[in-house]
């Protein structure tokens, strides 16, 4: 009997000193506040978008493309697409 | 893609909000993109609002692409490599300099910063995580702070203001980006000043924050379709407290979701500052 109680707690334990759902304690909470701003920032995965070298306004693309010779590529949207909102 | 608009191409992206007769861009830049609408319809080509349009280096349109269509793999490199081939444009480096696309406001030397990052899990299109900026200003970081004097193990309750500007932008990505506190049905905020048993840095002291928040945001805008969004969090900021002659300020100040729900799935949401001094 005892022993099946000590498995159980075994098991137990290491998930309530990980499980977020629980309250935190003072002493845990930075550093579990950290790991969580950490794990969920934007990857350099998510961020390819940020490689492209975009012209601030449609104007001033216009006016690269002609002073460089170059096409212009224009994309219209709604949302925000620089931040992930669209 | 990436290399073959930089190294032809000047890419330039427009928001429907900003474009619409409603929207904060110039009367030119409007004027300009109603000019390769109607060009890109008297070419016959195709033209929607969620759309791909190419241009000569002279402005003309010359191809275009519903947002559908574009969607499908390996059509945009097509388009931009028929594009090249027909203009004979060589490459060579980007015409203006890649940079971040997602940056906060221009922001006071004594603003707090923060970035928010939500990520939706099976209630969005979950494949990004989507960003906003917050800006604290003095006056509004003195609103986080504890009275003068406050005693570690004293709590507070922070401005429903400011809780209300933290806690709005507690949502995945959606089609609707109205981030109006109007949306929040209850909300609250707590610090709790910790012992200094490790303090940052001298004179700098570390409280608990706690809050919840609920918060109507439907998926698509103008449409109720009930979704709200339920969420806990806790976290803490390195503040400077208020003293005689003195406001205090905030120096860090950190989010993270415990449990958060939006329709179907969960949210992840994390609030970091982005400059400490």
């Amino acid at each position: 009997m005892l022993r099946s109680f000590l498995v159980v707690l075994a098991v137990l334990m290491p998930l309530s000193t990980v499980c977020p759902l629980d309250r935190i304690g003072d002493s845990d909470l930075a550093a579990w506040v950290d790991q969580q701003v950490r794990d969920w920032q934007p990857k350099p995965e998510e961020k390819r978008f940020d490689e492209i070298g975009w012209a601030v306004d449609i104007r001033e693309a216009l006016r690269l493309g002609k002073e460089h010779g170059r096409p212009v590529f224009l994309f219209t949207h709604d949302g925000r697409m620089g931040v992930g909102r669209c | 893609m990436i290399e073959l608009l930089n190294a032809h191409f000047v890419p330039v992206y427009t928001s429907n909000e900003d474009y619409g007769e409603r929207g904060s861009a110039p009367a030119e830049e409007k004027k300009a993109l109603r000019r390769i609408y109607e060009e890109a319809l008297a070419k016959k080509l195709s033209t929607g609002t969620v759309h791909v349009y190419v241009l000569t280096p002279m402005g003309e349109v010359i191809d275009s692409r519903h947002v559908a269509k574009a969607c499908e793999k390996g059509e945009v490199e097509r388009l931009l490599e028929s594009v090249t081939a027909k203009l004979k444009t060589p490459a060579g480096q980007p015409i203006v300099k890649p940079r971040p696309q997602s940056r906060p406001k221009d922001a006071g030397a004594d603003s707090l910063v923060l970035h928010v990052t939500a990520r939706g899990r099976g209630c969005s299109w979950d494949e990004f995580p989507s960003e906003s900026w917050i800006v604290l200003e003095t006056s509004e970081q003195a609103k986080l702070l504890p009275a003068a004097g406050t005693a570690p193990g004293a709590s507070w309750t922070i401005d429903r203001s400011i809780a209300e500007k933290l806690f709005t932008h507690f949502y995945p990505q959606t089609e609707n980006n109205d981030a109006s506190p109007k949306r929040i049905e209850s909300i609250s905020l707590s610090a709790r000043l910790l012992e200094p048993a490790s303090p940052a840095a001298p004179g700098v002291q570390r409280a608990r924050l706690e809050g919840r928040v609920r918060l109507k945001h439907a998926f698509y805008p103008g449409r109720d379709d009930g979704r709200v969004v339920d969420a806990t969090a806790v976290g803490y900021m390195d503040l400077e407290p208020a003293r005689a002659g003195g406001g205090g300020k905030v120096r860090k100040l950190r989010l993270a979701t415990q449990k958060a729900t939006y329709g179907p799935g969960t949210i992840d949401v994390a609030v970091r500052e982005t400059r400490t001094d």
